[in-house]
């Protein structure tokens, strides 16, 4: 991973596992088939972010 | 931030077909079927495809004549190809890959390459349950920034 960063100059940002990704994409994407889908507020996204302890500068919706 | 009170209801409707299309067919719409299904004309839909992606709920294709991306689904090819019990599909990222069975709620398994090392990586949903090669997902892109340039987010 780190030799990827360097080589592309993607330094930084933040890296979560398979499991945590499939902890967050659950309620991420959860009600957008509903035909009654009117989108999230950001301070709803970031509330599912904070449950799973992805806080911080990167993380910050505001 | 997203500006999702603008979209009116034939925005959401539009937004509504995409989604479905994606769900059902693992494709995106083309223009012409997305103007059928909401009585509008292929005008009215890329002014609509506009309006979602300013609400961050849709990227049309550099163009506007099509669909980019409905979160997770991609409208293009990529290295991510989600295969469910009902239809193979394109998610965006390794995100999208995982976001794809969640958004269906079904299993979905997906072939990649380690953008390290190139190997090929194999992981998704089986039975409901996370399974496959282990691997980390490395995100370059601040989230509140993420749609200022979506395709390399």
């Amino acid at each position: 991973m780190d030799s990827w960063l360097e080589r592309t100059g993607h330094a930084g940002g933040e890296t979560i596992s398979f499991a945590q990704m499939w902890e967050l994409v659950r309620p991420w994407y959860a009600g957008r088939l509903a035909h009654e889908w009117r989108g999230r507020t950001a301070l709803e996204s970031q509330a599912i972010l904070k449950t799973l302890g992805l806080t911080g500068p990167f993380w910050d919706l505001s | 931030m997203s500006d999702s009170a603008a979209l009116t209801e034939r925005d959401w409707e539009v937004r509504t077909y995409i989604y479905r299309t994606f769900a059902e067919a693992g494709r995106a719409p083309a223009l012409g079927a997305i103007a059928a299904a909401s009585g509008s004309t292929e005008h009215q839909v890329q002014v609509s495809l506009q309006k979602l992606f300013e609400a961050h709920e849709i990227a049309p294709l550099p163009n506007g004549k099509g669909v980019w991306m409905a979160n997770p689904f991609s409208g293009v090819p990529t290295d991510y190809v989600v295969t469910t019990p009902e239809m193979t599909c394109y998610a965006n990222c390794a995100w999208d890959a995982l976001g794809v069975p969640a958004i269906l709620g079904t299993d979905g398994w997906t072939r990649a390459k380690c953008a390290e090392s190139g190997a090929t990586l194999e992981f998704g949903i089986r039975d409901g349950v996370l399974d496959g090669d282990d691997g980390v997902i490395h995100l370059v892109t601040p989230l509140r920034r993420a749609w200022e340039d979506i395709g390399f987010t």
